[in-house]
């Protein structure tokens, strides 16, 4: 008798379960994937019928994220339709990448940063690169080599000469093994600065690595660090790149006196489905460009130190990308990040 | 003074919305807390999804409301009643409904309300003087003690366990084993995918914790047809707060409480179940009233209230400090932090002063609220028994699946949480605890994540562990802790063995 009232039961829970799930199922469907296909036919005047969502691939709050938010409003005028910003985060951007590309094409839309990249070049990615239509570039930063202002080494001068002293033992804090960082310390490598890479995944352990002595150095852009520098626990001590930024204080070094030529850079893009009609490609691209001059995105970008002129159309941000992913690629590999 | 000044700052910025957020957030902690298989690990989890619009100050007062009242609200029924809407009540039913019986039912409400707010206020206390210099010294660790002390937390996990040693054990390592699904942090491999998109994201401990508190509490009381706890209702709800003098003679149930919630929370894996067990155990050794515990004594309900409350600012300790979460309910709070892009640890003091200034003062305002609303709702809390539980659970299974969604936006999320809430049915069934489960898968990938980073940042030196001395020390009480584990498992091995022996030998 027990025997069969457990089995009752559980056919009841099961497909209690069961409906629940088929209910869930079923809204999201009529909610996202299947609306989409109908409205192809308004592709080639490029305006757009519906709502576009814009994926951030990040937590909230990051810069990935504020730069989103500033820029959606600005195109949203322009293209006279809603762009919901929805937070996805997950695998250094690849989560919410895959998630873009499930989307309608006209409805779906995703800001990436170069270290999202570096992922698709490390073989690491969820998605290729032509599956994707850059819209347009709408910053740009580089990135520095950062110490305690308490640390052991208080500038470039002493870290440097402890990394020619100790080969791969002095620590920098890094995003994850076979990113842009690497590329970056392989090229100080190369000019006979070895350090040690000690990957973080989260960047409050990152910055809390180097504040309790754990690393040396951590491996950020300005933007990122601001706070701590704001509060005296950071300061720069090499920058990559071959001239000082603008609006970034302190006695740093130019990786270009060491000896280092080419640099990676830290940008962030737009990016659309590439089965997206080329002229809604081209209204979205236009509507972008006004993002640069809005006052507040131009208050964001000085906040977070981001170089001027990061502002690149869907045209040239296209060869842009294809020249960065060689550029990663032949990088890595000359540091041997990528094997 | 720094910190009182911020905190009425808190309060002022958040106007109405601050008060509204608290009281809403301790009227559900009540709620959940009088219903009986809503524990307030489910109110945290089914209230997360509504968060998500809010600011992260917002939804952590309202979830850090839901979980100070969830540890009280209980208490009505397991006085009036004789049910414990929460497995922390359990200690102080015997007492409490024992003085029910006598018709001191309203003296027993009125000393379990005292008792959480005294130990919610002593709790508060220690969480705003206690915290800063702890990150202060925290600020110190570097990832060799982060992972000794998610070790203590893992073995800490299996000694305060209730079930066998074993079952624990196997429920722990299938948590930790689960969580290494998808890319890993550091290298970016992925693993355990089977070539699925849905495994390759990896699995949020948020939906484990969905699918194994919610969806498993609700199958298993569907599967029970709701039977069992009969809903009754009680004759009269009145609560009198004990006079003065009376509380004098008390006072040492009261310090003992409050000091054993508060201490044993610091051990991470300790939640306010253990807390009050321990409190209640001590309160038998040592209290003055010792020998009247269990006839009816006030001693009884005052010593495991005032620690599963006390308990939360442990909690909070040890959450806001380490960014290790030691409770499930902490682990959920853990969640609206990280959905927040915030990551809670030593740093977060100096960098987000008006989150920690709107949370010491959401606690605080929580405590009292959950005081006054604990003496003047209780009617109407009790009312709400007698709400067929089928519609409840409904309501439970519907705000699971919507949660597990609003995650990610993700149906992948949805599959996962169903099929732990599945695992989660079958675990309880064999007698396999859960919370060892939803730690292991919590604190498993942190702990390899600090351990990794301590091997490439020595170059594969693991003596490490033991040259520095905080590591040492903690790795030390971890063995220890472990030993007597092994002990204890023996022991009853023994004589479960002696039993069944002497069984066969009686025919």
């Amino acid at each position: 008798m027990r025997m069969g009232n457990t089995r009752e039961r559980w056919v009841a829970a099961v497909s209690a379960v069961a409906l629940g799930v088929a209910a869930f199922a079923g809204c999201g469907d009529t909610g996202g994937e299947k609306s989409g296909g109908g409205g192809g036919g308004a592709g080639a005047s490029g305006e757009f019928k519906r709502p576009i969502t814009m994926v951030v691939p990040f937590g909230p709050g990051v810069g990935s994220d504020q730069a989103a938010r500033l820029s959606a409003p600005v195109i949203e005028k322009e293209i006279g339709q809603q762009i919901p910003v929805v937070n996805v985060p997950g695998a250094t951007g690849n989560t919410g990448m895959t998630k873009m590309l499930q989307g309608p094409p006209e409805q779906s839309l995703a800001i990436m940063p170069a270290d999202t990249l570096a992922t698709v070049v490390a073989g690491t990615s969820s998605f290729q690169l032509d599956e994707v239509a850059p819209v347009c570039r709408i910053s740009n930063a580089p990135s520095s080599l950062w110490v305690n202002t308490k640390g052991k080494y208080k500038d470039w001068d002493a870290l440097g000469k402890a990394a020619k002293e100790n080969p791969g033992e002095v620590a920098v804090a890094t995003v994850g093994k076979g990113g842009i960082d690497d590329i970056a310390l392989g090229s100080l490598e190369q000019q006979g600065f070895k350090f040690r890479a000690v990957p973080f995944a989260e960047g409050s352990e990152r910055k809390g690595a180097v504040l309790s002595g754990d690393t040396e150095a951590i491996f950020e852009q300005a933007g990122d660090v601001k706070e701590n520098v704001d509060a005296g626990q950071f300061k720069p001590a090499l920058l990559f790149a071959d001239k000082k930024q603008e609006g970034l204080e302190g006695d740093y070094t130019l990786a270009s006196e060491l000896g280092v030529e080419e640099f990676l850079d830290q940008w962030r893009g737009i990016f659309a489905n590439s089965e997206l009609a080329p002229e809604q490609l081209k209204t979205l691209s236009d509507a972008c460009s006004k993002v640069e001059q809005d006052p507040k995105f131009d208050e964001f970008r000085k906040k977070a130190l981001e170089l001027e002129g990061g502002f690149m159309d869907s045209e040239e941000f296209g060869k842009f990308v294809k020249d960065e992913q060689t550029k990663i690629k032949d990088l890595g590999a000359k540091y041997g990040v990528f094997k | 003074m720094d910190a009182i000044t911020g905190m009425v700052q808190a309060v002022a910025s958040g106007g109405f919305v601050f008060f509204g957020l608290i009281l809403l957030g301790v009227f559900v902690g009540m709620l959940v807390g009088v219903l009986p298989g809503l524990t307030f690990v489910i109110g945290v989890l089914l209230i997360l999804p509504f968060t998500y619009a809010m600011e992260a100050s917002q939804a952590l007062v309202l979830m850090i409301a839901v979980y100070v009242a969830g540890t009280y609200g209980g208490v009505l029924t397991s006085i009036l009643l004789n049910i414990p809407g929460e497995p922390n009540d359990v200690p102080l039913t015997k007492d409490g409904y024992t003085m029910s019986r006598q018709g001191r039912a309203a003296e027993a409400l009125g000393w379990a309300a005292l008792a959480a707010l005294v130990g919610g206020i002593v709790g508060w206390i220690a969480l705003v003087f206690v915290s800063q210099p702890f990150a202060a010294l925290a600020l110190q660790f570097g990832s060799a003690e982060y992972f000794a002390i998610i070790l203590l937390g893992l073995t800490g996990v299996l000694a305060l366990s209730e079930s066998s040693t074993a079952k624990s054990f196997i429920s722990l390592f299938a948590g930790m084993l689960v969580a290494t699904v998808g890319i890993d942090d550091i290298y970016g491999a992925v693993r355990y995918d089977f070539g699925t998109d849905l495994l390759r994201d990896g699995i949020n401990y948020l939906a484990i914790l969905v699918g194994v508190y919610a969806l498993t509490e609700s199958l298993t009381r569907f599967g029970e047809r709701f039977g069992g706890k009969v809903a009754q209702q009680p004759g009269e709800v009145r609560t009198t707060l004990p006079g003065l003098s009376a509380i004098r003679s008390r006072a040492g149930s009261f310090v003992r409480g409050t000091s054993t919630g508060a201490l044993i929370s610091a051990g991470p894996g300790v939640g306010s179940t253990v807390g009050a067990f321990v409190a209640y155990g001590v309160e038998k050794q040592f209290g003055r009233h010792k020998l009247e515990l269990g006839t009816g004594s006030p001693s009884g309900i005052i010593a495991p209230q005032a620690a599963s409350t006390a308990n939360v600012s442990g909690a909070l300790i040890h959450l806001l400090v380490l960014g290790i979460p030691g409770s499930g309910a902490s682990a959920v709070l853990l969640g609206v932090f990280q959905l927040n892009n915030i990551s809670p640890g030593p740093q977060i003091f100096g960098q987000q002063p008006e989150l920690i200034s709107a949370i010491f003062a959401g606690l605080l305002l929580s405590v009292l609220a959950m005081f006054v609303m604990g003496i003047l709702a209780a009617r109407p809390l009790i009312r709400m028994l007698a709400l067929p539980e089928v519609y409840i659970t409904a309501f439970v299974v519907l705000f699971a699946y919507m949660g597990a969604f609003a995650l990610r936006q993700s149906i992948s999320d949805v599959w996962i949480m169903t099929a732990f809430g599945l695992l989660g049915v079958f675990m309880v069934r064999g007698g396999y605890p859960l919370a060892p489960l939803v730690l292991g898968a919590i604190l498993g990938p942190l702990g390899e994540r600090y351990f990794n980073t301590t091997m490439i940042r020595t170059g594969g030196d693991w003596t490490v562990f033991f040259t520095r001395p905080l590591s040492a020390v903690l790795l030390a009480i971890t063995a220890a802790t472990f030993a007597l584990l092994a002990y204890r498992t023996v022991k009853e091995n023994r004589r479960d063995r002696a039993l069944l022996e002497q069984r066969i030998a009686a025919g």
